[in-house]
């Protein structure tokens, strides 16, 4: 009798579908490069934004204290015409462990003369999250919002930036990852 | 004639600039009631909830205190009402125009980070929450005067990168006793 009703157990357990845990952050160590877009935000008509293609390279690598380095690289073309001027920006950040499972903590001090800057990561499910939020000495306050989940290919990406309440920026990027190892 | 036309022209100029200075908190203090409506989503909105409203905003030492009370009414079913209060109290800092919350800390330590400041006709509150898990949300609630008796309320709650929840009311000054 035990061992039918251990053998239903194992049999039911098999056929639920696990629920999905967290990824851990080895998980999004890598290179990873595409390209994407700019979203309408506001009131602005499809018809009169311009979706500007932006390529990205991010790159993803272990850090002192169980923590992270992220860089990334973007490149917006001027025009739509290839070849064309453009506008290329670099950031990199490190982010170290806390004693929160998942979450992560900028390890670069405050800027002086802000009210607030503050600058954290999480990882939900396959999605790490970075988040910046800066209060500037007037009161206006800005947040940036990196959402980076990780898919069969690579990497999908979406940027969103607020000022003062507003959606002043949105991007998705579909990223491929390479095969070159970071560490 | 000409001189007429140019003192005309100063006059104009000297009430403009007057018009865009910053408002007072002393413009902002009060009893002010008023009704309106929550909306979700943020491309295209959909109204939820009724909203009625007291906002209570008076000096205090080096400072304001603002304390309202919202009642909550689904559209689809007005029985379902919920009401909260809350208040918060600011002191000014060197810069003019802008305030702290007495009680605000660092919000990756579990602090709520509230500041206030006044630009124009609006005072504005923002409150930053970060949650154990790395959740985030930012709160605001931007109080417009149209007129000396007359206020535009909006809220907005920002969940994780996108609009949640917006309200507007439309609040009208009781009293300026705060008593």
């Amino acid at each position: 009798m035990i061992r039918v009703l251990t053998g239903l157990v194992l049999a039911v357990a098999m056929a639920v579908p696990a629920a999905a845990a967290d990824r851990k952050i080895k998980d999004f160590f890598g290179a990873y490069l595409g390209h994407g877009s700019e979203e309408p935000v506001g009131t602005t008509g499809a018809s009169e934004t311009h979706r500007q293609t932006r390529f990205s390279q991010v790159i993803i690598k272990s850090a002192a204290d169980n923590g992270f380095t992220i860089e990334w690289s973007t490149l917006k073309l001027k025009d739509d015409d290839i070849p064309s001027e453009a506008d290329t920006k670099t950031h990199v950040e490190t982010f170290r462990a806390t004693g929160k499972p998942n979450v992560f903590q900028d390890v670069t001090p405050p800027e002086p003369g802000l009210i607030q800057d503050t600058s954290w990561a999480v990882i939900n499910g396959d999605t790490l999250s970075i988040v910046k939020v800066a209060v500037a000495a007037d009161g206006n306050y800005f947040v940036s919002h990196y959402d980076r989940t990780l898919s069969k290919e690579g990497m999908e990406a979406r940027f969103t930036r607020f000022e003062n309440s507003h959606v002043v920026r949105a991007v998705k990027l579909h990223l491929l990852k390479g095969p070159a190892e970071v560490n | 004639m000409r001189l007429s036309i140019a003192l005309g022209f100063a006059a104009a100029l000297v009430a403009s600039v007057a018009q865009a200075a910053d408002r007072k908190v002393d413009e902002f203090v009060g009893r002010w009631i008023g009704t309106g409506q929550a909306t979700e989503g943020a491309g295209s909105p959909v109204a939820t909830q009724s909203r009625d409203s007291e906002v209570v905003i008076e000096r205090v030492a080096d400072g304001f205190k603002v304390s309202w009370t919202t009642m909550s009414s689904d559209l689809d079913d007005g029985s379902k009402a919920k009401v909260k209060a809350s208040s918060l109290t600011f002191k000014k800092t060197k810069t003019p125009g802008l305030f702290v919350d007495v009680k605000s800390g660092d919000p990756l330590k579990g602090k709520k980070s509230t500041w206030a400041r006044i630009t124009g006709d609006a005072l504005t509150i923002n409150q930053l929450v970060v949650a154990a898990d790395g959740q985030w949300d930012v709160t605001t609630y931007e109080r417009t005067l149209s007129s000396s008796d007359r206020m535009k309320l909006l809220f907005t709650r920002i969940k994780n990168g996108a609009v949640a929840r917006q309200a507007r009311l439309e609040m009208q000054l009781a009293s300026r006793s705060t008593r």
